[in-house]
């Protein structure tokens, strides 16, 4: 996985997890691989992942289970509550930017239907 | 809990260490960085046991024990690889000789094969196996990435990842701060013959926006 440096590894490992999540390619209730083989995937120290997954747990995005693990929520309902969330908060984000170059909102609104 | 208190270190009358102290939880990996000739291998061989000729004290739990990878070669050349690591085994009790010897033969290195036909890279990473694999408690590595292809660095970054562990903590100098930012707890800084504060990774990148290796830069070169 390829990291930016002047941004912490855990924000970019969560906004990683929360993008295969909200993506559906890590479906609801769908085990996430554990901590020690995540840190060799990410080549990342493995306290780093432990602190992003408690971040997503505390998001309440995984959940663990003492025996068999960690998983994606069941909760298709918050998730998706969590998405549309995340998606506004991104486009917000996008939309600060743009206002910053002076573009309007209906100039805004046009650039994104723009192919 | 490992650490330093007030370790001071000359060269005659060069003074190379004026007053180390740290103090380092176990299940990390920090770094130590400076420039070349900032004392970083000096400090390594005292905390390793190795150079006994200083003031100041090296402290340690009961059931620490430390190995250390040094940069230069302490083992006779006529040695074989096989009698090097069981060599080392005879005073590391607790070492992991059939992984050392399966990592070994997975690079194609001969346990037969004399220390003195390996190349230089080769060499490096066998004794970095004997000391990720010791079983100690604290391993040392003075520059464990240096001269190394690609294959060898990536390899020796997995393992240190794979084999950190709640009893364990490992202290790496070195000057490839790229290579080793994504996998270090935090790092302190050797300049003047003293240690920084203690820099966390996270923190660090958190609150200046700089990357570790940025970080490093700007406090290395800062005139006092």
């Amino acid at each position: 996985m390829d990291f930016k440096s002047n941004q912490t590894i855990v924000s970019q490992i969560i906004t990683y997890m929360k993008k295969q999540i909200f993506s559906g390619k890590l479906p609801p209730g769908h085990k996430i691989a554990p901590i020690r083989e995540f840190a060799a995937f990410c080549a990342v120290n493995p306290n780093t992942i432990t602190k992003a997954y408690a971040a997503l747990e505390e998001e309440k995005l995984i959940y663990t289970d003492s025996t068999l693990g960690k998983f994606v929520t069941p909760n298709v309902v918050y998730l998706r509550a969590k998405r549309l969330e995340y998606l506004r908060g991104e486009v917000q984000k996008f939309r600060c930017e743009l206002t910053e170059c002076g573009v309007s909102e209906e100039e805004f609104i046009k650039l994104i239907k723009e192919k | 809990m490992f650490g330093g208190k007030n370790i001071q270190k000359r060269y005659g009358a060069r003074e190379v260490l004026r007053d180390v102290t740290f103090a380092i939880e176990t299940n990390k990996i920090v770094g130590v960085f400076g420039l070349n000739g900032a004392g970083k291998t000096t400090l390594l061989r005292i905390l390793s046991g190795l150079d006994g000729y200083y003031k100041g004290t090296v402290y340690k739990t009961d059931f620490e024990d430390v190995a250390y990878m040094a940069v230069e070669n302490m083992y006779p050349p006529e040695m074989t690889v096989k009698g090097l690591i069981e060599f080392c085994a005879t005073f590391m009790p607790k070492q992991d000789t059939a992984k050392i010897m399966e990592q070994i033969q997975e690079q194609g290195i001969k346990p037969k094969s004399f220390l003195r036909n390996l190349s230089s890279g080769m060499r490096q990473y066998v004794k970095f196996l004997l000391t990720v694999y010791s079983g100690a408690s604290v391993c040392l590595f003075d520059e464990p990435l240096t001269n190394l292809d690609v294959n060898m660095r990536e390899r020796i970054i997995q393992t240190l990842i794979s084999e950190i562990n709640e009893e364990r903590l490992f202290i790496v100098t070195t000057h490839e701060i790229k290579e080793i930012e994504r996998i270090i707890d935090g790092f302190y800084v050797l300049k003047n013959g003293t240690f920084s504060p203690y820099y966390e990774c996270e923190q660090i990148v958190d609150e200046t926006g700089a990357s570790v290796e940025e970080f490093y830069k700007e406090k290395v070169n800062a005139k006092e």
